[in-house]
């Protein structure tokens, strides 16, 4: 496998892992999918529609999300936001990733 | 915006029936969002097409909808689609091949109606051995499924997505209902199998004794049936291939019905009872109430086949107009 492509696998993967806490981060607003993508696209944070729709489906499915179809608009949009069991694991989720953060820049300083 | 529900068509194959609307409501409203903030025309094809690129092929699209990937994994599913597709034309002709050698090696004298009938009895083998080989070929790549990393599963090279190749969405004439059809086959399947290699098992069941039911006559009629029952599995298969009928086959259905009409006609009106059992156990109704329920099949299925029929032009005349 080329470096390239090595190092593109190896991104996806280091960024696997913190999708889901941005994701419940934004949420904290109401989104519908598309001005998601887009929030995340101003903040740098650039992922893919086909990873970001099924995802949020599945936090719905989890109780993580709220949803609903807001038909008031030009067209009907399903809208997202964190719920009260989200906000928790979410919490959860963010101190556990700053902790790691810590360890891992300890880690890594040295080199 | 045709474009879009033909891409959501085939996408909505693929996903769960319980998801299938909801998903596909999301989708076309992220689409249609995507084409509003691009500016593009509802009408721009092209650019509508390579929006839907972006969003992936539809079978991909539908699998990270569902928890995870199937037994086969997807980059590995278009492989096995294409496997299988061989399989289904080279099979059948080598098994048919080698019945026709088996033939002429084992027989002096040659006809060429033995031949056809001899041909024709290995139809249910020839069934069997493809089904025997689609679990085999299953198993073999669920397999190499198991087997590969993710890497070299992304090193697989898939065919590149056209969107604009994508198949119309059937209307509801041309739909077709898989369970149906798989159903249909399987049942023809059986009744192959049953009236050529078990018709002992048509009996009148009595003090653990056996007695068959039908006699000679019906075997004259036997390959008749045979050749009913065979088009019906391939116009089934037809139709689950290609996932929709066709003014083709639906053309090709209504001369089944009406030749499988024919053969009930046919049945009821032989006398393909064994008149011993039936006069011995004085079982006279039997034959009465066999040939009603074949004639009323028989009508029932020519005034459903042409009604059937009908709507199709109807359908085509008001799509014209």
């Amino acid at each position: 496998m080329d470096k390239e492509k090595l190092l593109k696998n190896l991104y996806a993967e280091l960024k696997k892992g913190s999708i889901v806490l941005v994701v419940l981060a934004k949420l904290h607003d109401k989104h519908y999918g598309y001005s998601l993508v887009q929030t995340l696209n101003d903040d740098h944070f650039s992922i893919d529609q086909n990873t970001l729709y099924p995802l949020l489906r599945r936090l719905d499915e989890q109780g993580l999300l709220e949803s609903s179809w807001e038909v008031a608009e030009p067209r009907p949009r399903k809208y997202y936001q964190v719920s009260s069991l989200g906000k928790e694991i979410y919490q959860e989720l963010k101190m556990t990733y700053l902790k790691n953060t810590n360890i891992i820049n300890n880690l890594i300083k040295e080199h | 915006m045709e474009l879009i529900e033909r891409y959501l068509y085939q996408v909505e194959k693929y996903l769960p029936k319980a998801n299938r609307k909801e998903i596909s409501n999301e989708l076309r409203s992220l689409i249609l969002e995507q084409l509003d903030d691009q500016d593009i025309n509802i009408n721009d094809e092209d650019k509508i097409a390579s929006i839907l690129k972006d969003f992936g092929e539809p079978r991909k699209v539908a699998a990270s909808y569902t928890k995870q990937d199937g037994v086969i994994a997807n980059e590995l599913v278009p492989i096995f689609y294409l496997v299988l597709r061989i399989l289904f034309y080279v099979l059948p002709i080598t098994l048919l091949f080698v019945s026709m050698i088996d033939y002429f090696s084992s027989n002096d004298t040659y006809s060429i109606m033995d031949l056809l009938l001899s041909m024709l009895y290995r139809v249910p083998n020839i069934l069997m051995a493809l089904m025997a080989s689609i679990g085999i070929l299953f198993v073999v790549f669920s397999g190499i499924s198991q087997g590969l990393t993710s890497k070299e599963l992304e090193d697989i090279k898939v065919p590149e997505f056209d969107p604009l190749k994508l198949p119309k969405v059937p209307t509801n004439i041309y739909k077709v209902s898989i369970f149906e059809t798989l159903f249909s086959i399987l049942a023809s399947i059986l009744f192959l199998y049953i009236i050529n290699y078990e018709q002992g098992l048509i009996a009148i069941y009595f003090e653990g004794e056996r007695y068959p039911l039908l006699n000679t006559r019906f075997q004259q009629i036997l390959p008749y049936i045979n050749i009913g029952l065979i088009v019906q599995i391939l116009i089934s298969t037809a139709h689950l291939y290609i996932r929709q009928k066709t003014f083709l086959t639906k053309t090709m259905e209504y001369i089944h019905t009406i030749y499988s009409a024919l053969i009930l006609f046919i049945l009821a009106a032989a006398p393909i009872f064994n008149e011993t059992i039936i006069n011995g156990y004085d079982l006279s109704i039997v034959p009465r109430i066999f040939t009603i329920i074949l004639i009323i099949a028989g009508l029932a299925s020519i005034i459903g086949g042409t009604i059937e029929f009908i709507k199709m032009f109807v359908f085509i005349k008001r799509e014209e107009s």
